[in-house]
């Protein structure tokens, strides 16, 4: 047996993070595939750091992201098509349900956070790992029942917002808190920018539903449920990623607590007609 | 059984990551790093397969019988770590001269029209 040399810190760190990517792969998936995948992703690592150093590495990073990418895309594309054959209508309700209680705990969590200071672990924890996956789910649901009507544009924006939303915003709350690099403060404008990736694409979808009209009534519903706050955030988000340095003003103004609500009501209002429009069909076989 | 009931001829053409892994399989039975690094040398590094893109093919090979696993075992030549094999189906081998036949067709023709050296004038 040939053993390996000790083991480099790039590549312990490199397969940390490989390892948070997983989960942006259907469960199913994950789960048979998962270990196998990050066996050979650190064989990977461990050549590359032997034959090309570290310089090597970010050539093997970007490899892995575009392959990252496009096989999470297929791999959730193709669970789609399992889907239809099995999803079955309490899902939409409950993912009508998940647009909800999302919105609840989403809109909770920035009360809080703007309560007060002290609380901010509780806001980011609220909103990175209880909001952000529920409104994801929410998105698939959406996906599901309206994307024979909305088109492969209309379905993939959807299916971006709710893998990429919630996995950016998982990774700025490891980052933030310290698993994945020892808290590494910049990662923090992630755990927004994450869920206004997925607010952008609800409200892409919004632009496409004004002209295709899938929902049964309010077709406006999705672009006011999502446009908000990607206006109001990444203005000062991406600025603050790159510089770790906050330079927004934290006050809420009466037009941004106006809209605010108007978005957070919207995406009640969204989820409601989810899980109220279940094809009769469905309803039938149910 | 499966393997006499489907025609190979369904599964045609082949897509690149499906034919190399494949082909590096038609040797004997490999693990998942090792089919990387095969197909990596039998293309001189052209086709470069991330573990995402190689168990998302392997998933679906199995699921046609185009391959099956063999089991489970540590590499000698890695470390202790054990590792799923997998080897070809007799569909899977039948599957595969049929490609490499229909390409080695294609090849042919290439070559009537002076396209590879070695052409006949």
């Amino acid at each position: 047996m040939i053993s390996h040399p000790e083991e480099h810190p790039g590549v312990a760190v490199s397969v940390r993070i490989y390892r948070v990517l997983l989960a942006a792969y259907p469960t199913r998936f994950q789960q048979e595939y998962g270990s196998h995948m990050m066996q050979v992703f650190r064989d990977c690592c461990l050549r590359t750091v032997r034959q090309g150093g570290m310089n090597a590495m970010a050539r093997l990073w970007a490899v892995t992201l575009l392959d990252v990418v496009q096989s999470v895309v297929s791999e959730h594309a193709r669970k789609e098509i399992e889907m239809k054959k099995e999803m079955k209508p309490q899902d939409i309700r409950m993912a009508g349900w998940a647009l909800m209680v999302g919105s609840v705990v989403f809109f909770l969590g920035g009360f809080i956070g703007a309560l007060q200071y002290d609380n901010w672990y509780v806001m980011i924890a609220l909103v990175a790992l209880i909001s952000t996956p529920l409104l994801a789910f929410g998105l698939l649901g959406l996906r599901r029942r309206y994307g024979d009507q909305v088109g492969g544009f209309g379905k993939n924006i959807l299916l971006t917002g709710a893998v990429f939303g919630s996995l950016i915003s998982i990774i700025g709350y490891f980052g933030e808190v310290g698993p994945i690099d020892g808290g590494n403060e910049s990662l923090w404008a992630l755990i927004f920018i994450g869920p206004g990736l997925l607010f952008a694409c609800l409200a892409l979808f919004g632009v496409i539903a004004l002209f295709k009209k899938p929902l049964p009534r309010w077709n406006i519903l999705p672009i006011l449920a999502g446009l908000w706050l990607p206006l109001r955030w990444f203005p000062l988000m991406i600025p603050a990623l790159i510089t770790d340095t906050w330079s927004g003003d934290d006050a809420l103004g009466i037009a941004d607590t106006v809209f605010t609500i108007l978005q957070f009501a919207s995406l009640m209002a969204l989820g409601y007609i989810l899980k109220s429009d279940v094809p009769e069909e469905s309803v039938a076989t149910a | 059984m499966t393997e006499t009931l489907q025609n190979p001829d369904e599964f045609l053409p082949l897509t690149p990551a499906v034919f190399n892994i494949l082909l590096s399989l038609a040797d004997g039975e490999k693990h998942g790093y090792g089919i990387m690094q095969e197909v990596e040398a039998n293309t001189k590094g052209q086709v470069l397969m991330g573990p995402g893109t190689l168990y998302g093919s392997i998933k679906r090979m199995l699921q046609a019988d185009l391959i099956e696993e063999s089991d489970e075992r540590a590499d000698p030549q890695m470390d202790d770590q054990r590792r799923r094999y997998y080897k070809l189906t007799a569909l899977g081998r039948r599957t595969l001269r049929m490609e490499a036949e229909r390409l080695d067709e294609q090849v042919r023709v290439a070559r009537r029209k002076n396209l590879l050296s070695g052409s006949t004038t």
